[in-house]
């Protein structure tokens, strides 16, 4: 106890000063752990990562507020009630999203978000308590001095997230613990608490695989109606990655809460994406495929060619595919076929001086502004630039083209932004999957007859609905392309979402 | 009403800059972790140098230094899409726009009889700035980052450049 006073005199800070580095540091925690865990307790869109955003800086207003009403007495009263919350916040979170599973539209957004404000008020109330406490006569001072401290805080956090990333999952929720309890050190000043305190913080780390199994579980098993244990999950940059397993041992890998791959829809989906293309092209020596980040689709790839470039945001995704789909990807016998780089897909195709022959762009639908500037007509763009004479480009249409179909909008517009840029296309389906595909090229034209050719050389059984260019424009003829300077599909997608 | 209305509509300018920058890297630099992260934590640098040195600035010249190192920033990205060699220049451009998110407070609060209400007013201009950012940035993309900050940065100095009402 003594030791960690004497420790902040090192750096001459006061007991003020030293708690509002740490608040500082513990709201940019804060932010991180909840931006990675509410979109994947709710759904991972961008209205839900801004509605997390705003309800976390509304909660500091909150803050701001009671500042002016309470004393440092009462705040060291209300931690009583905080403690549990802040100990166990991920947990929290989850279990709120449980409680508010069946609340659906307005009322799931207000009751969610308001009780956040429980979390992110408290680190802001500190910076205007002790400034309403100084003398008004020297108050810039004062401001400069304490809100200074605040921002290095904020700067310690960032560059803990940064450089926690490749360390133990799930070590930032540890370390806002630990600044957490320093925090209540400071602002207790009472020996008898740091005991207390050390043994929460061990007991914490020896429950932690229990309680992360049981809360991942619950959520999952109450989301998809079947029983799904645990295997593994971690924070990876940009998502929070799960491995589940059903009772026949089968794995699901979910990126923030949502089914990614694992089931014989997305197996046979990789085969329609990669292998129905490669088939009609021929004689193909170079592949490149942005995202697909599993490498199931590489595998399907690795039947025709032995050149492979993968492209994957996110290394997470990768290492996790790696360890635990193997049954998939045979990563052991496509490796030397391989070759997978961490990179945007727009950043890697504009930095490369590397041509392709066929060009599969495997993302996920385009729920979130990152993802949905891979469905726009300028990086479409781009990819033609990186194709050789005759090659083609290859993508999902996060949906199904026909007619028929319920909700059409968003395929008819990323059909829209393909026929903008390509001159050929055809689109193609399978009755036993939503989203259907299109292939597209400047000089190389994919009739129907090649298509079913395909699929009957390869043994599929399910039924193909195929749309050439002249059908296609009948359907498409009213949608408007999905661009950098119009990419509203992220929000009419993510409201229905949410609906 | 005038010292309200200007910290409130500096809260939507700082949001609104700070979302363009990251709008900005994310649509035509890259989209990687490294970027936004290289982000906050210029802007928070940036903050703490405007805190610093407070005294020693004059505000319509750090202000205006915000805005013009934001329309750099946009020029030399368009001109240079998806080049990750010029991230250093970018980075120091976001740390000259955000010094002025740190001269403010310190400036403002003489201002304030209730200091916590300078951060208060600030911060719900602030949740307004990201909200409507997001929202904008989804309807019109780069034409966004284009008039927005501009826009915005025109109201609040056209706001500061009143008499007193």
């Amino acid at each position: 106890m003594v030791f960690i006073f004497k420790f902040s005199k090192i750096f001459h800070l006061s007991a003020d000063r030293a708690i509002l580095f740490l608040a500082g540091c513990n709201s940019i925690l804060l932010q991180y752990l909840l931006l990675k865990e509410l979109p994947a307790s709710i759904f991972p869109t961008e209205i839900t990562v801004l509605l997390t955003l705003t309800s976390y800086f509304l909660g500091f207003s909150v803050g701001y507020f009671l500042a002016g009403k309470l004393s440092l007495g009462k705040i060291k009263l209300i931690i009583i009630f905080l403690f549990p919350v802040h100990t166990f916040v991920i947990y929290v979170i989850r279990v709120l999203a449980l409680l508010f599973f069946r609340i659906a539209g307005l009322w799931l957004i207000l009751s969610f978000f308001t009780s956040l404000f429980i979390f992110c008020s408290f680190y802001s109330i500190f910076l205007p308590l002790f400034l309403l406490k100084v003398n008004r006569k020297k108050i810039q001072g004062f401001v400069s001095t304490f809100y200074k401290t605040e921002l290095i805080g904020s700067v310690f956090g960032s560059l803990l997230i940064l450089l926690s990333q490749p360390l133990v999952p799930y070590s930032i929720y540890f370390i806002y613990v630990l600044i957490f309890y320093l925090l209540i050190l400071f602002l207790l000043k009472n020996k008898v608490i740091l005991p207390i305190l050390i043994i929460i913080l061990i007991v914490l780390l020896l429950i932690f695989p229990y309680l992360n199994k049981t809360t991942l579980e619950l959520f999952y098993t109450k989301s998809y109606e079947e029983h799904l244990n645990l295997i593994d999950s971690i924070y990876s940059p940009y998502n929070r990655i799960d491995v589940l397993e059903d009772e026949k041992n089968h794995r699901y890998l979910f990126l923030d809460g949502i089914f990614y791959f694992g089931t014989k829809d997305l197996e046979d989906f990789n085969l329609y994406l990669a292998e129905i293309p490669l088939y009609v092209k021929k004689n193909v020596s170079d592949v490149l495929i942005i995202g697909g980040g599993t490498l199931s689709s590489a595998f399907h790839a690795s039947k025709y060619v032995s050149n492979i470039t993968v492209v994957e945001l996110d290394p997470g995704v990768i290492l996790t595919a790696s360890n635990h789909f193997k049954e998939f990807n045979h990563l052991d016998k496509i490796a030397d076929k391989i070759n997978i780089v961490v990179d945007d897909g727009k950043h890697y195709l504009m930095n490369s001086n590397r041509k392709f022959d066929v060009i599969i762009v495997d993302v996920p639908y385009p729920w979130n502004i990152q993802t949905t500037l891979l469905y726009t007509a300028d990086f479409y763009g781009i990819v033609k630039t990186k194709l050789k004479e005759n090659g083609i480009f290859v993508t999902h249409l996060s949906g199904n083209l026909h007619e028929n179909e319920i909700d059409t909008k968003i395929p008819k517009r990323i059909v829209k932004s393909v026929s903008k840029i390509f001159l050929n296309y055809i689109v193609y389906s399978f009755e036993n999957l939503r989203p259907g595909f299109i292939i597209a090229s400047d000089d190389f034209k994919v009739s129907r007859d090649m298509i079913y050719n395909a699929v009957n050389k390869l043994g599929i059984r399910a039924k193909a609905s195929i749309l050439e260019k002249e059908e296609i424009g009948k359907i498409t003829n009213s949608s408007s392309p999905i661009t950098f300077f119009n990419l509203d599909v992220v929000f009419t997608e993510s409201m229905l979402a949410i609906k | 009403m005038k010292l309200i209305l200007i910290t409130f509509v500096t809260g939507v300018f700082f949001a609104t800059l700070q979302m363009s920058y990251f709008f900005s890297l994310q649509t035509l630099l890259t989209s990687t972790i490294l970027s936004y992260f290289s982000l906050v934590l210029c802007w928070l640098i940036g903050a703490i140098v405007g805190l610093r040195f407070f005294k020693f600035m004059d505000e319509k010249i750090i202000l205006t230094l915000s805005i013009a190192a934001y329309y750099f920033f946009l020029i030399m990205l368009f001109f240079n899409k998806f080049n990750t060699i010029l991230l250093p220049v970018y980075l120091i451009l976001i740390t000259m726009s955000s010094i002025y998110a740190g001269y403010f407070f310190p400036f403002q609060s003489k201002f304030f009889k209730k200091i916590n209400y300078l951060f208060l007013i600030e911060n719900n201009g602030f949740v307004l700035g990201i909200l409507s950012a997001y929202i904008l940035f989804m309807f019109y993309g780069i034409g966004f980052l284009i008039f927005s900050p501009g826009v915005i940065f025109s109201i609040l100095f056209m706001i500061k450049s009143l008499r007193k009402w």
